[in-house]
């Protein structure tokens, strides 16, 4: 049963790390808590979902991050840069900006939940007689590889050298000559973009529905509460051990109390920290 | 930091801004409650002012908007349709049905305000309306002190008979004797039940494991979910460990297709371990699509495939009117019965008034397309026949078992302590 | 700051309010004061959240959990234990006599409790015992480094878990929420909607003097203080964090307050209440009025209510779209709300006319 655990455990997790890193870029280079963090997820789904038929789920899942980084880049444009460096004002405009993405998806393709097929069916052995699906495997590579890559990305190339830049202080990467506000928008949109991929790799396993995002970014907050915001690795770290415990207490018993338990634990430990694990902004 | 005085002229300003914004909102509240003199709530609709209008109001009261409307609008439509034909005929003893529709938009608290509205406003004859068992228990003291009539048409689990509801689909005894009996004889004695945690799977599934253990069958576990879980991968998990027999699910909505989804990724099959649904109608089947459909088992009173030929006149005509990808299930030919079924007591009543509706009820029959006719009892629940449907590949029941015809009780014996059982039908503590 | 409340300038639009409050029952339909009393207790919980939120730049986004916990403990004492098992759904499947007899007639005894029908302990318990989980809640979450983002998402978790632990306890009715809740005045007036509304009226202009009050006096200053400069007050000596917290109980309390004179209207209270949703609703009510200033609950309750209940049924999903815009348009151009448009459109209708406006003297 632990190595069942363990498998759910890091499967959960993969698609919290997936959620939590785009949340937790935006808010470290830009200053902005993105509340609508889970409509993209939506909306990564839906386009996964709406572009599987026509050009196969492989294709259509390389493609929803770019098309959800694409709204990203134009909502980061239109809205968000009105928003940098203000948590109270950025969350509220941006809970604004979940409820007009939801309500135009919900008009323009009903409240139906959408089907799309799981692109690789089948399972891995676990030893001891025990399967798990491939499906899900792909999922933790995805979040580990995806994760890992943000990380190299980061540290080895111009633009992260940007972004890092601009995360740890954005006058001074402005004095430097960098151009701030493309290191934001392009911050905005690689956030988005993940959120994205994690809802394309999702739908072939979930329900597809335009409230589905809620749930999702009650989930990526809960590892940021915990990780702090605007670190790659400790949101990696947290979401797993959110996805462990969550599946530790939901494959014994149940996933209302492992919920429950799930929170209370969250909020027990940031009670209990002297200090944030990271220094965050103010 | 002292304010000046204000002038006379700042004065009158402030004074005439304050008049006319509390002009406005005076009568933007006036426009929306211009619906006639006001009355006290608790006021009988004993003489009624129904009597000597030329139309019959009647509510409609589903989620045309939010999480619910899934399911109900599709209820509302078959409302309407029946409303529509009952007119076209020359209505109900000449006079013709005035349907009085509301939205409670999946909001618990928004259902009473117009439960409110619908039976001290609007005045309504009978109210055709509510899905979830949470919506009828919240309307429910409304309906009771304002001495008025609900038809609800939803499938329920029973354990209430209120004297001012007519509950015209299926309850618990009806949907689930024969067909746990069945399931244990044919599927196997080992089940594992899955469900959404709120009060109708878990009564379902309390139900099912009762009547399962009296033919001696075991149920190695009861699993709830939050309504918004689409995450089984945990629960699947301890399924394949726990090799049942069967599953018997009561997920509602939006986890229905992600659970048969993760099903099958897990390598479960139909035919080893099969999914008999107490919740899971064509309107959720579609959302599935048939390849992760196939081969599940649902019970129930209606099934689209029926082939009568008053059945085909009722798809056909729904779905000329709302769309031909639009499946009917259980739900909606039950919203549509209702609305004969209150045609049928009004003309038997000889009048409108809710009062004279309720009295006429018992005894009263409509004919239920696709399932025959459906009487009601003193009780105030509907008798039927449930039949046992197995998904096919385009995502609908064929019927494998038909199960004769069966009364309802919503406190059947078998399950309910002797002590416990109230007489029916009843009102609830006020 | 003048230290009257009732300044010249206010005087004038606060009397003609009053009159209209008092006027509505005569012209307005049962159906709409039964509205009105609905939005009452809404506007409590918006000041509620003005003083975190206008005060003290604190968001919360899990007070509909105080609100619903209040509005449970209200309608369990209101209503008394449930005479009649037939409510009771599936609880009767089991043999036994079923455990909730001690739980039952404790609330029998406290719900005696009553004067002039109407128990005291339904305001007293739900404002004591919101603001001790207010108090634990506001203990934890001030210790972290920067309250602006983490009071939000402490807040939303405390939520969650609220609304899933109210779902699963059968005393207040689960997943069927509590239903069949009396009014407070029924046995002062027969429980007519007229009565309600008087009460829940009565209640809203006792809590708006007291908070009105209190914006003025030092205990108020020393509160806005914590939110301006929170550093400098801390090195003057006041433990910033207790104060934020005894705070956050205080919001809390009056959350659970408005909550119970909510059931007395509502007659039902259901889970969700204690959800994101509905948090999110009261701060959208909040931002439409302008955090800040005084009216700005009544305002932005009114607004938005009024608004829904005329176009939600005709745009349904257009007028939750709409919402989201209006949010929008308001947190980037109109951040002191639709209060803080009047001020300056009364500043610019004054300007207009050639008269200046004095620098401080806000109203």
């Amino acid at each position: 049963m632990l190595v069942q655990i363990a498998a759910q455990g890091l499967s959960v997790g993969a698609v919290l790390a997936l959620s939590a890193l785009g949340l937790t870029i935006v808010y470290g280079v830009m200053g902005v808590v993105n509340l609508a963090h889970g409509e993209f997820v939506m909306l990564g789904a839906y386009a996964m979902t709406l572009l599987s038929p026509l050009i196969g789920p492989w294709a259509a899942i390389a493609l929803a991050p770019l098309i959800v980084g694409a709204i990203g880049l134009v909502v980061d444009r239109a809205l968000i840069r009105w928003l940098y460096h203000d948590p109270v004002k950025s969350m509220l405009g941006t809970f604004g900006l979940a409820i007009v993405i939801r309500q135009l998806v919900l008009i323009v393709e009903g409240p139906q939940l959408r089907y799309v097929g799981l692109p690789l069916t089948g399972a891995v052995s676990l030893g001891f007689g025990q399967t798990f699906p491939l499906w899900r495997v792909v999922l933790i590579a995805a979040a580990v590889v995806v994760g890992i890559g943000m990380a190299i990305w980061l540290a080895r190339s111009a633009t992260g050298l940007k972004v890092r830049t601009t995360t740890v202080d954005a006058d001074v990467a402005q004095s430097l000559g960098m151009n701030v506000g493309r290191v934001n928008a392009l911050a905005f949109a690689i956030g988005t973009g993940l959120a994205g991929l994690a809802g394309a790799l999702v739908a072939p396993l979930d329900s597809v529905y335009p409230n589905m995002g809620l749930s999702y970014l009650v989930g990526a907050f809960l590892v940021v509460i915990l990780a702090g915001l605007g670190s790659i690795r400790n949101a990696l770290g947290w979401a797993a051990g959110v996805g462990l415990l969550t599946a530790a207490v939901a494959v014994p018993a149940d996933d209302v109390l492992a919920q429950v338990v799930v929170w209370s634990v969250a909020l027990a430990i940031v009670a209990l920290r002297r200090q944030p694990l990271v220094a965050s902004r103010v | 930091m002292t304010s000046l005085q204000p002038t006379r002229r700042e004065v009158l300003k402030r004074a005439g801004a304050a008049a006319v914004g509390t002009t406005a909102v005076g009568s933007l509240l006036a426009a929306c409650g211009s619906t006639g003199a006001s009355t006290t709530t608790s006021a009988t609709n004993a003489a009624a002012t129904t009597g000597a209008s030329d139309t019959i109001k009647v509510g409609v009261l589903f989620s045309l908007s939010g999480d619910l409307s899934i399911a109900e609008t599709s209820m509302k439509n078959a409302t309407m349709l029946a409303i529509d034909e009952i007119n076209a005929r020359g209505g109900i003893g000449g006079r013709k049905i005035e349907p009085v529709v509301e939205d409670y938009a999946s909001d618990f608290s928004v259902v009473v305000q117009k439960a409110r509205k619908l039976v001290n406003d609007d005045r309504v004859a009978a109210t055709i309306g509510c899905y979830a068992s949470a919506s009828r228990k919240a309307v429910l003291p409304v309906y009771e002190q304002g001495n008025a009539v609900l038809l609800y048409p939803t499938f329920y689990e029973g354990l209430e008979c209120s004297t001012n509801v007519i509950y015209t689909s299926l309850v618990a005894n009806q949907h689930l004797t024969d067909t746990t009996n069945w399931m244990v004889k044919n599927a196997g004695k080992k089940i594992y039940m899955v469900g959404s945690d709120y009060v109708g799977p878990q009564t379902y599934n309390a139900i099912v494991k009762k009547l399962a253990e009296q033919q001696g069958a075991t149920v190695i576990a009861n699993r709830f979910f939050p309504l918004t879980q689409t995450e089984f991968g945990s629960a699947l998990s301890d399924i394949k460990a726990a090799k049942p027999d069967l599953i018997w699910n009561t997920i509602v909505g939006a986890g229905i297709p992600a659970f048969l989804k993760q099903y099958q990724a897990a390598g479960f099959t139909p035919e080893k371990t099969p999914i008999f649904s107490g919740i899971c109608t064509e309107q959720e089947l579609a959302a599935v699509g048939g390849a992760a459909a196939k081969g599940h088992w649902f019970p129930a009173s209606y099934f689209e495939t029926t082939r009568t030929p008053d059945n085909k006149t009722f798809v056909q005509r729904y779905q000329e009117r709302y769309g031909s990808a639009q499946p009917t299930n259980m739900p909606m030919q039950a919203s549509y019965t209702s609305a004969y079924l209150l045609a049928a007591a009004i003309e038997k009543a000889g009048e409108a008034t809710p009062a004279a509706i309720l009295n006429a009820f018992p005894g009263v029959s409509a004919h239920a397309p696709g399932e025959g006719t459906v009487t009601v009892k003193p009780n105030h629940h509907t008798t039927h026949t449930v039949s046992l449907g197995r998904a096919n590949d385009r995502a609908l029941y064929d019927v494998v078992v038909r199960f004769a015809p069966r009364d309802p009780d919503p406190f059947p014996p078998s399950i309910v302590p002797a002590s416990k059982i109230p007489s029916c039908p009843r009102r609830e503590a006020s | 700051m003048p230290a009257r409340l009732l300044t010249r300038r206010r005087s004038l639009p606060l009397a003609l309010l009053v009159l209209a409050a008092a006027l509505a029952p005569l012209v307005l339909s049962d159906f709409t004061i039964g509205l009105l009393a609905l939005w009452l207790p809404f506007v409590m919980l918006a000041i509620s959240l003005d003083l975190l939120w206008g005060e003290n730049r604190i968001v919360s986004f899990g007070h509909g959990a105080f609100f619903a916990g209040g509005g449970y403990i209200a309608g369990l004492l209101l209503r008394g234990p449930q005479a009649d098992a037939t409510g009771v759904n599936y609880a009767l499947l089991s043999s036994g006599n079923g455990n909730g007899s001690t739980f039952d007639s404790v609330l029998h005894t406290l719900s005696g409790i009553q004067v002039a029908g109407v128990p005291p302990l339904a305001f007293a318990l739900p404002v004591a015992i919101c603001g001790l989980v207010g108090l634990l809640v506001g203990m934890a979450v001030f210790r972290i480094g920067s309250v602006e983002v983490y009071a939000p998402l402490v807040t939303l978790g405390v939520g969650v878990i609220a609304a899933t632990v109210f779902l699963k306890l059968a005393v207040i009715g689960g997943s069927n929420g509590l239903s069949g809740i009396p009014p407070y005045t029924r046995q002062l007036a027969g429980g007519s909607q007229v009565s309600i509304y008087v009460f829940n009226a009565v209640w809203l202009a006792v809590v708006y003097v007291a908070y009105a009050a209190f914006r003025r006096s030092r205990a108020g200053r020393r509160w806005r203080a914590a939110g301006d400069d929170p550093i400098r007050l801390e090195a003057l000596g006041v433990d910033v964090r207790r104060l934020r917290a005894l705070g956050f109980a205080a919001s809390a309390a009056l959350a659970g307050l408005a909550g119970a004179l909510y059931v007395g209207a509502s007659g039902f209270m259901s889970a969700d209440t204690a959800g994101v949703v509905f948090s999110v609703q009261a701060l959208i009510w909040l931002a439409v009025g302008g955090p800040g200033a005084l009216f700005a609950p009544l305002v932005g309750v009114l607004a938005i209510e009024l608004a829904d209940h005329q176009l939600s049924e005709r745009l349904q999903n257009t007028w939750q779209l709409l919402l989201g815009v209006l949010l929008i348009v308001v947190v980037l151009g109109a951040p002191r709300g639709l209060t803080g448009l009047a001020g300056s459109g009364a500043a610019a209708v004054q300007r207009l006319f050639g008269r200046a406006q004095p620098p401080g003297a806000a109203s």
